[in-house]
């Protein structure tokens, strides 16, 4: 939807013979921020990627990327709401999206828990609490073909769930398809990022997931074809679809929902961007980004074979 | 509240008591118009200067109607009318009883050409009460260059000092400190909610159709209210009484005509006019098949019209209106996006003019206001559409009273039945998903204000406006008020019936100027006023844009709230050929809106007054201003140093931020000269401003295998400075009592300067993917919308 309103005011601008040029913009003094991206799901070791914020402006290449982006020397622990405790150690992960994860391989997520993290770096200390919340079930689960998608045989896919009356509960859906390519590594998320049960609560709602692209940072490094795999909305029949269905707590509800935009859709000259509500505080006071969050996830696999 | 009203009763009960004791003098009164076309003069000074007697002359000023009414005692006067573009009239006169005199007044022949953009009389600056008030003659105006030969009132306002532009392509103005919504602008009594074409670049005012313009920046009077900030009067002219005229201009954009004449000689007038742009039809056999513009609409068009009816000698009718429409289209390369979107104002206005005595004036007017904003997008499978609008229907009544002791009254009622459509959305998409866009439903309003106003000359020292206005606002149903939970869950829905009152708000506003004469040349003047505003237009991007919604004051939004003081010293020189001011002022602003952090156009909220928060704010700052208002070689030159600042709980984590508009300096330079007597005349106009301030990206980080980029805080950084040079050449081929013909060379942005209109960011890389290298950089682009323009112009009138 922001990209209409993008697009909108961009081409208002561009009718009206506009010029462009490059200008100089100085930046006060920047100070580099931890950024932590962490996460915890049931029946699986938590995993944490540290790394630093770098001025807008800068270049990135991968010496920088590798020298000042990634921290590679913290002490990170999860501790459990039933006492159990993890120091995790940094390793060479292909889930990671740069590669380097700090995991654990002792301490796995359970349902109906709660989950402190620990990080100690450059005698700061930084901590943030999450919980899992309950699992669900899909109703159902298929591929759909309909009118709009314009190739033959390419679908969508689509789902049916039931809600939980009682509680308040804040979705997510991520899709991988099987491959061997970069596009195909890691979980892609849907659209929206996350969102609640404010107007199907309690009932049967009726769901097609929307493959969405995240800014991605490879996406640059990619090739005309790869980028094709890597944008397309739709499935092909051979494919094999990961489906990870999640619900979360309130505050990884925030978070998400708070950073959806930047991280859909990146910037928008027009609007005032929002706040982030991260949930991982430093005992020095400083400013830390991204956040800890817990998942409640269930997985199915799909197989597109289409009827002929 | 009620002892307020007791002592509001009470005011008005004294000053009836008080005229019963002064009734030895006499009422001299009329109404002031060209001889040529009869049409009224508003502010003609006129003035009586009793003969052997040293005693001060007394005067007045002629009111929207053309009429003036003066008390004196019997005798025997010297008189004198005189209005700055015509030829005074003196002569004596003997007062014995009240009497009626009417005066024409005939244009100079030998124009003085004088770039006046403020005063009428030559002392005004030093000696008027009305502290904020400036009065634009359409003359000065004209000679002003301006983009495409066309005049513009908005543009000209915005020279002087306390009143800015937003920038490029921003169709609002601020005045001191204040939002763009704080500026009441009206057109023959009706509210004008967006006076912009083609993005602020030109307003809605056809020249050849405006009569006058006048601008308050402080000091209020209580017969103005409504908004915080400002108020622009605008009057359409009534049409020539005597006989047949048509002028236009015919330009390379576009091009305006209008027609006035008599439909009954002396009793009946109409005028009609009309403005289009054709840019559209012109570029199309040269755009490429890809071009965003190829076979879409994209034109603005403007209609005025006015009849004028002389009952009789007491009663006079006008009706007045205003449809001017905005339309833009286009489509991407591929086609397969095309956007459209379109917006219109409509007004109408009906007023009637009673003389029930020489001493006692009733104007009372039924006005029509309808603003409309729409877009449409098709894209793909997707079709969205965006509408918002509001809706006025509103009736007044004002009683001046001109008696004959050093007192005069305006009072009036005002009521204002308003309509607001928010933002209502539809969506079709080509999937089912059942996340829906539920419509926001009409708000409706009454607005009520009673005032009263004197103008009191206490000696010939001092002189004060005082005024008092009484606002009431409410709004009412039907109205479904949807309340959700701390998690957006939706718990209840009120329905309220229609005309049930939901929420309402009272206020006093009390309203205050003062003139202080030092010496014949020299005044200081201070004013304060307090003033209640029920009407929000709340500003998403950081542009002014027609998709910014107009919304009412309810349970939610409370009012907005100023209290402004100013104080100022008055100076001409040189015979008046010279004057000057220095102005200081400092305004306090409570209630203002914004909308919250992380909303944006698709925002979904069925009452959209759940999306905003509140905070306070202040301005202080000082203006200069310097002219010369005769001569060959005329022209002002304005500055502004000023501050404006907001506060609000939940935006920047409550600390104090810059306004968007906070502008530094401001610097405003016009200068004209007549190179050839009525021939030939240059002028010139630069201007300078500190650049609004922005919020920019600072730095950047990696989460979920994106980009994510963090923000400075809020406006703290400021686009680079606007500044602008701007000439236009005015030769005037034949100039006739019958035939006038002229060309006009204008160039807007001399020296081409790239005036940032908004500023993005791009991300390039280089790539090396056999060795796995990789460099991305990003940079900062300015996009900058109107280069050197340059433009002729042809008029003519007849």
């Amino acid at each position: 939807m922001k990209k209409i309103v993008l697009l909108i005011f961009i081409g208002m601008a561009f009718i009206l013979n506009s010029c462009q040029e490059e200008i100089d913009i100085e930046i006060p003094e920047y100070k580099n921020k931890l950024v932590v991206e962490g996460f915890i799901e049931n029946d699986a070791y938590p995993m944490v990627i540290i790394t630093k914020s770098i001025p807008y402006f800068s270049t990135l290449d991968p010496s920088v990327l590798f020298n000042e982006v990634i921290i590679k020397d913290a002490i990170v622990t999860v501790t459990s709401s039933t006492g159990e405790s993890e120091r995790l150690s940094l390793v060479y992960s292909e889930d990671s999206p740069i590669y380097f994860a700090y995991v654990g391989d002792s301490l796995k997520g359970e349902c109906n828990k709660q989950y402190t993290l620990k990080i100690e770096w450059e005698n700061k200390i930084y901590s943030a609490s999450t919980s899992i919340v309950n699992t669900f079930d899909l109703d159902s689960i298929w591929f759909s073909t309909s009118a709009e998608i314009l190739e033959d045989s390419m679908s969508t896919i689509r789902l049916l769930l039931t809600d939980n009356p009682i509680t308040k509960d804040y979705y997510r859906f991520l899709v991988k398809v099987h491959g061997k390519n970069l596009t195909d590594r890691l979980w892609v998320y849907t659209l929206p990022l996350v969102f609640d049960d404010g107007t199907f609560n309690g009932n049967t709602l009726n769901y097609e997931l929307l493959r969405g692209t995240t800014s991605s940072i490879y996406a640059s490094t990619m090739s005309e074809e790869e980028l094709a795999e890597y944008y397309r909305l739709t499935y092909r029949p051979g494919d094999t679809v990961y489906v990870k269905y999640s619900l979360m707590d309130y505050n990884s509800y925030r978070f998400w929902s708070t950073a959806s935009s930047e991280i859909t859709f990146g910037q928008n000259p027009f609007m005032s961007p929002a706040p982030i509500y991260g949930n991982v505080i430093c005992s020095s006071g400083e400013e830390v980004l991204g956040s800890w969050c817990g998942y409640a996830s269930k997985q199915d696999t799909l197989i597109y074979i289409p009827v002929k | 509240m009620e002892k307020k009203i007791l002592k509001f009763i009470q005011l008005t009960f004294f000053t009836f008591i008080s005229l019963l004791s002064y009734s030895q003098k006499i009422t001299i009164s009329g109404i002031i118009k060209d001889i040529d076309n009869s049409e009224t003069i508003l502010g003609a000074y006129v003035i009586l200067q009793e003969l052997e007697s040293k005693d001060e002359p007394k005067g007045t000023v002629s009111n929207n109607a053309g009429f003036y009414s003066l008390s004196v005692s019997p005798g025997e006067y010297s008189l004198k009318v005189s209005y700055l573009g015509y030829t005074t009239i003196t002569d004596t006169i003997l007062l014995t009883q009240n009497q009626k005199t009417n005066f024409e007044m005939s244009p100079l022949v030998i124009r003085a050409n004088e770039v006046v953009v403020t005063a009428e009389k030559e002392d005004q600056n030093v000696t008027s009460v009305d502290v904020g008030r400036v009065e634009m003659k359409v003359e000065a105006i004209k000679a002003l260059p301006v983009l495409f030969g066309e005049v513009d009132v908005i543009k000209a306002i915005q020279l002087l000092p306390g009143i800015q532009s937003g920038g490029e392509g921003n169709s609002g103005f601020y005045v001191r400190g204040g939002g763009a919504d704080q500026n009441l602008i009206l057109l023959d009594e009706a509210t004008i909610y967006n006076a912009g074409h083609l993005l602020g670049f030109f307003s809605v005012f056809n020249a050849d159709a405006i009569k006058n313009v006048e601008v308050i920046k402080s000091g209020m009077p209580a017969y103005y209210g409504e908004r915080l900030s400002s108020v622009l009067d605008v009057k359409q002219k009534e049409g020539n009484m005597k006989k047949f005229e048509v002028d236009g201009g015919l330009g390379i954009i576009f091009s305006r005509l209008t027609v006035q004449g008599p439909i009954k000689k002396n009793k009946c007038s109409f005028i009609l006019s009309g403005r289009r742009t054709y840019i559209d039809w012109l570029i199309q056999p040269f755009l490429k098949k890809t071009s965003p513009l190829k076979g879409t609409n994209f034109y603005f068009y403007d209609l005025n019209g006015k009849i004028n009816l002389i009952i009789n000698d007491k009663h006079r009718l006008f009706l007045g209106g205003y449809f001017g429409k905005d339309v833009y289209g286009f489509n991407s390369e591929s086609g397969g996006t095309k956007t459209e979107f379109n917006w219109l104002n409509a007004i109408g206005s009906l007023r009637w003019n009673y003389i029930i005595s020489p001493q006692l004036f009733l104007n009372t007017s039924f006005t029509f206001s309808n603003y409309q904003f729409q877009t449409d997008m098709l894209m793909d499978v997707y079709s969205f559409k965006l509408k918002s609008g509001v809706r006025d229907y509103s009736v007044k009544s004002e009683l001046s009273y001109l008696p004959p002791i050093p007192h005069k009254f305006r009072m009036g009622v005002h009521y204002i039945f308003h309509t607001f459509f928010p933002n209502s959305y539809s969506v079709e998409a080509g999937n089912e998903n059942n996340l829906s866009f539920p419509e926001a439903t009409p708000y409706y309003a009454h607005e009520l204000a009673v005032y009263v106003h004197d103008e009191y000359e206490v000696n010939r020292w001092l002189t004060m406006n005082m005024g008092l206005r009484f606002s009431h606002f409410e709004h009412v149903g039907s109205f479904t008020r949807y309340i959700f939970d701390n998690f957006g869950n939706l718990q209840d829905s009120i329905v309220y019936k229609p005309g049930e009152r939901i929420s309402q708000y009272s206020a006093l506003e009390p309203r205050f100027s003062a003139r202080f004469l030092l010496s014949k040349n020299l005044a200081l003047k201070a004013s304060y006023t307090l003033n209640y505003q029920y009407l929000h237009q709340i500003s998403m991007a950081t542009i002014s844009l027609p998709t910014d919604v107009w919304m009412p004051s309810t349970d939610l939004i409370k009012p907005q709230i100023a209290h402004q003081v100013s104080l100022g010293f008055f100076y001409n020189f040189h015979k008046n050929i010279y004057e000057s001011y220095v102005d200081l002022y400092y305004k306090k602003m409570y209630n203002l809106s914004e909308y919250k952090d992380g909303i944006d156009l698709t925002s979904v909220s069925m009452n959209p007054d759940q999306l905003y928060t509140f905070g306070e704010g202040y301005s202080y700052g000082a203006e200069f201003f310097i002219k010369k208002a005769k001569g060959r070689f005329n022209g002002f030159i304005g500055y502004t140093l000023a501050l404006t600042k907001r506060e609000f709980e939940n935006l920047n984590d409550g600390k104090p931020f810059y306004a968007k508009y906070d502008r530094r300096h401001d610097v405003s330079i016009s200068l004209g000269y007549e190179i050839i007597r009525n021939k030939l005349y240059v002028s010139a106009v630069w201007v300078y401003a500190t650049g609004n301030t922005m919020t920019i990206p600072i730095g950047f980080y990696f989460f979920g295998g994106a980009f994510v980029t963090e923000y400075s805080e809020r406006n703290e950084f400021r686009l680079p400075p606007y500044h602008r040079l701007d000439l236009s050449l005015q030769w005037t081929i034949v100039k006739r009592k019958k035939f006038e013909t002229g060309l006009n060379f204008s160039v807007y942005n001399v020296y081409n300067r790239k005036n940032a209109f908004f500023i993005f960011y791009e991300s390039t890389s280089n790539l090396d993917i056999e060795h796995q290298q990789y460099e991305l950089t990003t940079k900062a682009y300015q996009m900058s919308l109107f280069p050197i323009l340059p433009s002729i112009t042809w008029n003519f009138k007849f």
